[in-house]
């Protein structure tokens, strides 16, 4: 199935968690360091570290490391804390 | 001071000739060696010899003890292993200069009969070819490979290079 | 609307798994919740065979056990589980908070606690240890094994305990190269059949070396390890660049003990067990009433041990709530000698010195 990340289609399998998706696409960096803007990317995988904290649908924070995969959806890097509005 | 084997994982020439039954034993039909040298808590091998020829052990922790005149070299043993640590080795088999040793490989894809492979030493290190004689497929999905290898070389090999994974 | 079963377990790993296997066949009401994606905790992605004995499953490959574990269990009307569930809070009234599905929060006061939340991989510093491309073994290992997803061509692996060593193998059946497994002890910490296992594949341990930085702009492309004296100090003039495009730290877990905080259970820190653990009875429970410790969240061991004492912890949970469990005493003598029989070896020496120093039993006897 497709999903959007950062406004390109990728195809992913519906269930696996996002940062695994990402990664078979090549995608390692998942984010940018709130002070000092460094990469960051997936390090324990089982959601409690905060390297992989990703805006999805428009949610902030959220550890795709361990979030499912679902159809369409949209994935973006999170710059900073994120809204919570 | 730490032994070569924790170390390197490579173990000693004395680690290795202790697992070795006698000449004549040698000279008599396959034999497995069980390469295991450290206290762990560990039994499956004791249950996998069909015949009871590894003694059960009061402590679970105890080394293996094979009765090596016994043995039939039938390799059950060398699947059921969680350490990959028993071989089978027959010197009696083929041309006077050439071995069998029957391994574990747990890789993919797995050779072909017939197949020439690359065989390595305790290091890794490419040492000789070897002829895949037989793949013996078991139930805990550990194959195990029938490897005709020069005698001399008993000793040294106990892997081969994994083949190439294929492209999808 | 805040459901009361009569037993919670939280962790659905091999010790909570375990529990909830002794506490549903005893007859007690038991949920048990998990925040992965499926239950099994680290064995859904342990493919390579166990150790132990037959009592935990030795030879069978831990992705095979969540299923043993469960059968008897999964559809039995007494047993609930939810998974995506994060445990979020611990009240003085008994009550646990936890969150569904990053959706809803849903509220428990059962009248048994078993805390069975296993542990987390520690890092080490380094300049650009935060590069991704940099993984914590048991990471990689799930990217892996669970979800097929290559992390690189070639890694270095940090960490010669039975993580690091095992990892490096199943890296290499997976296609990838591993350039070193360096080790800042003098020898390796895991089985000598795991090092030998990967020496024979070409794989370099390297025992009195350290990793002194990643190198890489957005993801790591090299490494820099260098030999270390008696000292842990990097001999100078002597390190090496390493080709690598990612590095696996198995450096070590920390047992996950929030919830025995919040508790209020009484804590102390064990080196040999690997961080602040409860103290616990033999019969697995701390120092707050009804509540219960299995598997790494008490002390970083192993998946048999886990096993184990999440087995007496069900087991002990199910009696104190009065249910009638035929031979109780020596089924759970059976249980408690195999825990001694695991320890009894060399390897479990440091366990044992752990155990001592957060044993209720022998905190009572020093008084």
């Amino acid at each position: 199935m497709e999903f959007i990340f950062e406004g390109e289609e990728l195809a992913g399998y519906e269930g696996e968690p996002i940062a695994a998706a990402l990664h078979d696409h090549g995608i390692q960096v998942l984010k940018y360091s709130i002070r000092h803007n460094r990469p960051r990317g997936f390090f324990c995988a089982i959601g409690h570290c905060s390297s992989c904290l990703m805006e999805v649908d428009g949610r902030p924070n959220v550890r795709v490391c361990v979030e499912p995969l679902a159809e369409g959806m949209v994935v973006r890097r999170q710059r900073g804390k994120g809204n919570l509005s | 001071m730490s032994s070569k084997i924790e170390n390197s994982g490579i173990p000693s020439v004395e680690q290795i000739g202790s697992s070795l039954p006698s000449r004549e034993r040698r000279n008599s039909g396959p034999y497995a060696v069980i390469e295991c040298w450290q206290k762990i808590p560990c039994d499956p091998c004791v249950a996998a010899c069909p015949f009871g020829y590894i003694a059960p052990m009061e402590n679970i922790n105890d080394l293996p003890q094979l009765d090596q005149d016994a043995c039939t070299g039938c390799g059950n043993c060398i699947a059921l292993c969680p350490g990959l640590a028993i071989f089978v080795i027959d010197e009696t088999w083929g041309e006077p200069e050439q071995a069998l040793i029957r391994i574990p490989h747990e890789f993919s894809p797995l050779p072909e009969k017939g197949q020439t492979v690359r065989a390595l030493d305790r290091e890794g290190k490419y040492v000789a070819d070897a002829e895949v004689v037989r793949i013996q497929k078991s139930k805990s999905w550990t194959p195990v490979l029938h490897l005709a290898i020069p005698i001399k070389l008993i000793m040294d090999i106990r892997a081969i290079e994994p083949l190439p994974m294929r492209p999808e | 609307m805040i459901a009361e079963p009569e037993v919670l377990i939280i962790g659905g790993g091999p010790a909570g798994l375990a529990a909830a296997r002794e506490a549903v066949k005893a007859g007690c009401s038991v949920v048990l919740l998990d925040d992965a994606l499926t239950l099994g905790g680290q064995l859904v992605k342990q493919t390579h065979k166990f150790f132990g004995s037959e009592m935990e499953y030795a030879g069978v490959r831990g992705i095979k056990i969540p299923e043993i574990l469960l059968k008897e269990i999964l559809d039995a009307p007494n047993f609930e589980h939810h998974i995506r569930t994060t445990v979020s809070g611990y009240y003085e009234d008994g009550v646990v908070t936890a969150i569904r599905d990053e959706k809803e929060m849903v509220k428990f006061r059962p009248k048994k606690l078993i805390v069975a939340t296993g542990a987390l991989e520690k890092t080490i510093p380094f300049p650009n240890n935060d590069l991704p491309g940099v993984y914590g073994a048991g990471a990689v290992q799930t990217l892996m094994n669970v979800y097929g997803v290559v992390p690189g061509k070639r890694g270095l692996m940090v960490g010669a305990g039975n993580i690091g060593l095992i990892v490096s193998y199943q890296l290499m059946q997976a296609g990838m190269e591993v350039a070193a497994v360096v080790e800042g002890m003098d020898k390796v910490g895991g089985y000598w059949v795991h090092a030998s296992k990967i020496a024979r594949l070409g794989i370099p341990i390297l025992t009195r070396h350290t990793i002194l930085e990643a190198k890489g702009q957005d993801v790591v492309t090299g490494a820099v390890i260098a030999p270390i004296d008696e000292n842990w100090r990097p001999i100078p003039g002597a390190e090496t660049e390493i080709e690598c495009d990612f590095i696996c730290l198995a450096v070590g877990l920390s047992p996950l003990s929030d919830i025995f905080k919040l508790a209020e259970c009484e804590m102390v820190y064990v080196p040999q067990l690997s961080g602040e653990v409860p103290y616990r009875t033999s019969e697995m429970q701390t120092t707050t009433e009804g509540i219960y410790v299995a598997g790494d969240a008490g002390g970083v061991e192993e998946a048999s041990s886990a096993m184990i004492e999440g087995a007496i912890a069900g087991f002990a949970a199910a009696k104190a709530l009065g249910k009638v469990i035929p031979d109780y005493e020596s089924r759970r003598c059976i249980l408690q000698d195999e825990l001694e029989r695991l320890r009894s070896g060399p390897v479990g020496e440091h366990i044992r010195g752990g155990l001592c120093q957060c044993s209720l039993e022998h905190k009572t006897e020093m008084n």
